[in-house]
């Protein structure tokens, strides 16, 4: 069943919540280095999508396969061992630990040594959290609290953290949600150079459409729980479909919403 | 700044640790005969045990008012346990290590008292275990340096079972909160009983959680059976609530109740007009008891506290004459002079004479057994009799087989 | 047929009693998201107060209705002041601190009724006009148990009509919902939170004066209903008031069934029920899950710095003094330090949990208690020696709290508190119901040391040793990648699980671990005392470790020995010196909750503050 390339393969997945059919039926891949946006308006299905490849929700129907493994209905944790880092919308760090130390930890964890009680974490990982960090562009924070952070500063170590297991695929939901505009180009380029760099693969939800069209190899949008249309940004760009649902064009400055 | 977190630290440490440093300064002065006295002064148990302190602080200005004993002053040093035997056993160290007594004295509470008594026998200290009522603190787990003045839950149950043997009651159901001293009692009478009358039956037996008691649904629960008579052996506020309860729903209705302790004022008068009667009791009628010796102390009691005596009274009051008597016997306050000294130890009591028994450590003083009436909208016990607690203890031989190593 | 009739009605009259203490407890949770200890006492007030009342003027039926509902407004106004002069200042404490200052409340209240009514239970009359029982298909029922239910339903009305069509009964609900809306509303909080407190506490101070025709007044009324009252705001949920009626009328029908069918079980059977609703339904019947999950604390911890210069030093030099001071001090004392090493121990172990770990446990007496018992039936069943009956208690332990944290740790915040409260006080009831094998409640005695270590100075230095070893092992296990771990799922389960923790295992683990733990410390506590008795394993050994967990400071690894030492010593001192040890105990809470929030181990940055 495995295809050669394909990082995530999502089958006919469908999701319900009493009665209201949040996915009904989707099915897309995700090839190796690709990055891919999934965008569609408030209600469409993204998050509860987003959630049922990332293992917090179950769905009722249809198949996950990330590198060929059947993933359905894992929990977060067993997903991670898949190769699959993920950041979030609102970001999600260990605010009593330092910049560095979030990152020795999730290195710890990508060991199999997070249930460890032999050696303290102290200088462990340390070196390679530091390249990390520095990638990041965060090696002068290093030693500072998280809570310390600016908003920014958190997206790139929610970041740096998502790549200590080496992932094989990305999975960001709403990577710029919340930074001003002139940060959300330089977030979206660190990405970028992950995937140069590292060769993985994306998947992300986002608003802001010049984010999307700027930096995705593949647009997916969903209405009402489907598919409505897949392809290159200007393809979608040039979907009759897509413009209708979202009541306007997404030619201009204005990221539509 | 870590400096200063660090001296927080070390102060603290320091100043906690000097605490214990000075207040372990011995203070030993060997004038007076030292006795240490640990009691729940505190918490649901003070209605008992505050007349009990009353009661040994009267015997203790007597007995000094007329020279002490050995020439010597008797002073008590007494420690409130909070109703905790880890806390009653760390009081038992500091009165033997840092107070230095010659012997120890009081408890309560069944557990405590064994707790207590346990720490006597590792510590080879004399305990004069004034009020806990488990026949396991002289028999399954007596030990030599441990006696037991009052009355025991086997001695008290077989005192009501006497007078249940004489009723025609044949179906009996009891009731008794869930815990030693419930089980025990209702053991004793129900072994005793069927020892005396073989044709009774129990139908029913309910344990309430103590203090806890569903007084509606347990007093249904024995209706439903349908006894000819019933045992009780809740008390404080599950027995109000079980005698109003029971009251309201004909429960005591054409039925006798035989019930442990409910005769003593400690237990009867929170129940003022609701007070039972005709029941069945073992219990402290001090309004009534005519004897002398009784009268001097009923005197000198309200005479130096303006209220009447309770049931802890006696045995506070009682605690001090065995301890002045046993004294007086020893000669010194060395310990095995005094445990020799407990021994068959006869003293003079406002209920009477009573001896400490060599065999199994138990004083034979015993109870009052009546029936319970109301006079002046008040409970009180009618038709009483003293049950001299020598009579309602097990042969010899039973005692040695429940008293291991003797 | 007629029986079950009536014996339902019994328990309609018990649920009534139960609903009327419950309700307020919850609205006050509702709102304010204290857990409010006091409400027991509020509710031994009400009654003491209606007793007085009713002895004054309580001779007619209107006299003494008057006298209870005076009792309740007397007793609303205790807590106002208890809420403006107290509960006011630390709501913005951590929420145990919030536990710890109305347990304080527990405490002075307790001491101050002695004080004022004197320490023999008093008994009021029966209500006049109600004092008698109808017949009901043969059975005498008491009037007064048809007129408790028909009030409990005039309050449930009155409620739901306050709730519904006033503007203090939607900011209220609205309050229990979502307290961020609340405040963006614009609404001065301050006034909502002392108005649902003063409803609370009339409420409860109504429930304690509506117990007066039924049964005594005493000392052991307010704990002894505080935890029933727990348990059926836990089942029907937090915050609900329908919740609290419908857990109410379940737990009272079932007990007074149970007691026909299983006389000897209704200790333990309002706790299994309250067990089984957590494990099935994790938020009550009706409540809602909670909001205030591990992701929001309102005080981040700053960074964990080890084994810096001046920190390593007072970790030395506590070892030092701890192996020195036996060769300066008394007999006494040398035995006083043994307590202290042992209690520091099982504080420790609280604190892993609590600080670690944020899984708040009111249970972990649970723990402390198995290894003593664990201990105490080797000695008395295996005649094991001192030795190996020792090496039982952390196993006795890390059994207990792997069996109970398995499904504690998927619940959080309250109601995982709740279930390990009430896994707790199942133990507790099964040691002290057990007679054959526990010895009841006379306890397990001669479990005595060994001859080697009958010194109590060389008992001193094993306990001292084994204790400070764990305690040593506790605080490396905070800096290895378990403790980071553990922390990790504390400030955020979903990165946690986003990095490949499974965030239920590793507090389970961390559950066993702080369980074994305090088994060691229980084990040693058993040796210690010669003796176990079920109290070990009773809530208040359970809020002994969390008065001296929050005493020494929460956030500091130093925070539990402190506490330790100095609840130790105070309480030691106290009592020999008064018997009103427990009002200056609870004022000295009070006291240092609202001067203190941070523990003795924050005082540091209290004089900082002051100085700078």
């Amino acid at each position: 069943m495995s295809v050669s390339g394909n990082v995530l393969a999502v089958e006919t997945l469908a999701k319900a919540f009493g009665g209201v059919q949040a996915v009904g039926g989707v099915s897309f891949h995700v090839d190796s280095g690709e990055r891919v946006a999934l965008i569609g308006p408030n209600g469409a299905g993204k998050t509860t999508l987003f959630n049922c490849v990332n293992g917090q929700l179950r769905p009722d129907a249809g198949t996950v396969r990330i590198g060929g493994h059947n993933v359905t209905g894992h929990p977060p944790h067993r997903i991670w061992r898949h190769g699959v880092g993920r950041t979030f919308q609102i970001t999600a760090t260990f605010t009593s630990m330092t910049v560095l130390e979030n990152v020795q930890l999730a290195l710890a964890s990508a060991d199999g040594a997070a249930t460890g009680l032999g050696r303290r974490l102290g200088k462990r990982y340390l070196e390679q959290a530091g390249e990390l960090v520095e990638l990041v562009g965060l090696t002068a924070r290093g030693d500072d609290a998280t809570v310390e952070l600016p908003y920014g500063d958190l997206k790139r170590l929610e970041l740096a953290v998502a790549m200590t297991n080496q992932p094989s695929l990305l999975l960001m939901d709403e990577p710029t949600a919340g930074m001003a505009a002139d940060a959300r180009g330089s977030m979206m380029d660190l990405v970028d150079l992950m995937v140069a760099e590292r060769g993985v693969a994306v998947l992300f939800t986002e608003h802001d459409m010049d984010v999307v069209f700027g930096h995705a190899d593949r647009v997916i949008v969903l209405d009402r729980g489907m598919v409505i249309a897949e392809g290159t940004p200007d393809e979608i760009r040039a979907d009759e479909n897509v413009q209708a649902v979202y009541l306007g064009s997404f030619d201009g400055d204005e990221a539509a919403v | 700044m870590l400096r200063m977190r660090f001296r927080t630290y070390l102060t603290t440490a320091v100043a906690a640790l000097l605490t214990v440093f000075s207040a372990s300064i011995v203070n030993a002065q060997q004038d007076p005969i030292r006795i240490g006295e640990i009691n729940s002064y505190t918490g649901p148990l003070a209605s008992f045990t505050v007349p009990y302190r009353n009661g040994w602080q009267l015997a203790v200005e007597e007995i000094n008012a007329k020279g002490g004993v050995l020439g010597r002053k008797l002073e008590v040093i007494s420690r409130d346990d909070g109703a905790k035997p880890a806390d009653a056993v760390k009081f038992a160290e500091e009165l033997v290590r840092r107070e230095k007594v010659d012997l120890i004295a009081g408890t309560f509470l069944s557990n405590i008292g064994l707790a207590v008594a346990d720490f006597a026998q590792r510590n080879k200290v004399l305990f004069v275990a004034a009020e806990p009522l488990t026949d396991a603190i002289v028999w399954a787990k007596g030990n030599d340096y441990t006696f037991r003045l009052r009355p025991s839950t086997y001695m008290q149950a077989a005192m009501l079972a006497e007078e249940a043997a004489k009723l025609p009651a044949k179906r009996w159901a009891t009731v008794a909160p869930n815990y030693d001293y419930g089980q025990s009692a209702v053991k004793a009478f129900q072994d005793v009983l069927k020892g005396l009358r073989p044709d009774v039956e129990f139908v029913e037996q309910q344990w309430p959680a103590l203090f806890k008691l569903d007084a509606g649904a347990t007093v249904q629960a024995l209706a439903l059976a349908k006894p000819d008579a019933i045992f009780n052996v809740t008390f404080s506020v599950d027995l109000a609530k079980f005698v109003r309860e029971g009251q309201l729903r004909g429960l005591f209705k054409d039925r006798q109740v035989v019930s442990v302790l409910t005769g003593e004022p400690e237990y009867l008068d929170p129940l003022k007009g609701e007070a039972p009667e005709g029941w069945i009791v073992t219990g402290y009628p001090w309004q009534g008891i005519e004897s002398a010796a009784h009268t001097a102390f009923l005197d000198a009691y309200s005479k130096r506290f303006d209220d009447y005596p309770r049931a802890g009274s006696i045995v506070g009051y009682n605690t001090i004459l065995t301890i002045a008597a046993m004294l007086e016997k020893a000669g010194s306050t060395d310990t095995q002079a005094m445990v020799a000294a407990m021994k068959n130890l006869e003293l003079d009591t406002p209920f009477g004479p009573i001896t400490y028994r060599a065999i199994d450590h138990q004083s034979t003083m015993g109870a009052y057994v009546g029936r319970t009436a109301k006079v002046d909208g008040k409970g009180v016990m009618v038709d009483f009799r003293y049950a001299n607690g020598a009579d309602y203890l097990p042969d010899d031989a039973t005692v040695r087989k429940l008293r291991p190593g003797k | 047929m007629s029986f079950i009739v009536v014996q339902a009605i019994t328990g309609l009259a018990s649920a009534a009693s139960l609903f009327l203490i419950a309700v307020g407890l919850s609205i006050v949770f509702g709102v304010t998201r204290v857990v409010n200890f006091a409400h027991g006492s509020l509710y031994m007030l009400g009654a003491y107060l209606a007793f007085s009342f009713v002895a004054a003027f309580g001779d007619s039926f209107f006299g003494y209705l008057a006298a209870m509902l005076l009792a309740a407004i007397v007793v609303g106004g205790v807590g106002a002041v208890m809420e403006t002069s107290l509960l006011r200042r630390i709501y913005r404490a951590p929420e145990l601190f919030q536990l710890l200052a109305t347990f304080g409340v527990v405490l002075v209240i307790q001491d101050l009724t002695r004080l004022i009514w004197g320490a023999d239970d008093r008994f009021a009359p029966r209500m006049p006009g109600l004092d008698g029982s109808i017949n009901i298909l043969g059975h005498a029922v008491p009037q007064y148990d048809l007129f408790l239910i028909s009030v409990a339903f005039v309050v449930l009305g009155g409620l739901w009509l306050l709730f519904r069509h006033t503007r203090f009964g939607v900011l209220v609900r609205a309050a229990t919902e979502d307290r961020e809306m609340v405040a963006a509303l614009g609404v001065d909080q301050r006034w909502l939170f002392t108005g649902a407190f003063i409803l609370g506490a009339t409420l409860a101070g109504l429930g304690g004066a509506l117990q007066i025709p039924r049964q005594a007044v005493g000392l052991s009324m307010d704990l002894n209903i505080i935890v029933d009252a727990f348990v059926v705001v836990v089942v029907g949920g937090m915050g609900s008031i329908i919740g609290a009626f419908v857990a109410a009328v379940l737990i009272s029908e079932l007990l007074a069934f149970g007691v026909v069918i299983f006389p000897q079980i209704t200790l333990v059977l309002i706790f299994l029920v309250m067990a089984v609703t957590l494990v099935l339904k994790p938020s009550g019947l009706f409540g809602r899950p909670e909001f205030t999950t591990a992701e929001d604390r309102r005080n981040p911890d700053p960074p964990l710095r080890a084994g810096q210069g001046l920190s390593r030093i007072f970790w030395w030099s506590l070892l030092v003094i701890g192996l020195a001071a036996p060769l300066a001090v008394g007999d006494f004392a040398v035995i006083v330090l043994t307590e202290i090493a042992i209690l520091a121990l099982f504080a420790a172990s609280l604190h892993f949990l609590l600080w670690g770990g944020g899984l708040i446990t009111f249970g972990h007496a649970a723990y402390f208690g198995l290894g003593a018992y664990g201990s105490g039936l080797a000695v008395f069943h295996l005649s094991m020696g001192m030795a190996p009956a020792l090496l039982m208690a952390p196993l006795a332990g890390a059994a207990g709290a792997l069996l109970f944290g398995w499904f504690c740790v998927r619940l959080s915040g309250i109601y995982m508190a709740m279930l390990t409260l009430a896994f707790a006080q199942i133990a507790w009831s099964a040691t002290f119901q057990w007679v054959n094998f526990t010895g009841g409640d006379n306890g397990i005695l001669g479990i005595w040391p060994s001859a080697w270590a009958s010194d109590p100075v060389v008992f001193y230095y094993l306990a001292f040793g084994v204790c400070a070893a764990v305690i040593w092992g506790l605080r490396h296990a905070i800096f290895s990648p378990f403790g980071y771990t553990l922390r990790a799922t504390r400030d955020s389960s979903l990165r946690s699980a986003a990095i490949g923790v499974d965030v239920t295992r590793h507090r389970w683990l961390a559950f066993t671990l702080a369980g074994a733990a305090a088994g060691v410390a229980g084990g040693f506590f058993a040796f210690a005392k010669g003796s176990v008795f079920p109290d070990v394993l009773f809530v208040s050994t359970s809020v002994d470790g969390l008065v001296m967990v929050l005493l020494g400071g929460m956030q500091s690894l130093a925070g539990p020995i402190l506490g330790a030492i100095v609840f130790t010593e105070i309480e030691t001192e106290l009592t020999r010196l008064t018997d009103l040890w427990q009002l200056f105990l609870g004022l000295l809470i009070i006291g240092l909750v609202v001067v203190l929030p941070h523990g003795l181990a924050g005082l540091s940055a209290l004089i900082r503050r002051r100085s700078s």
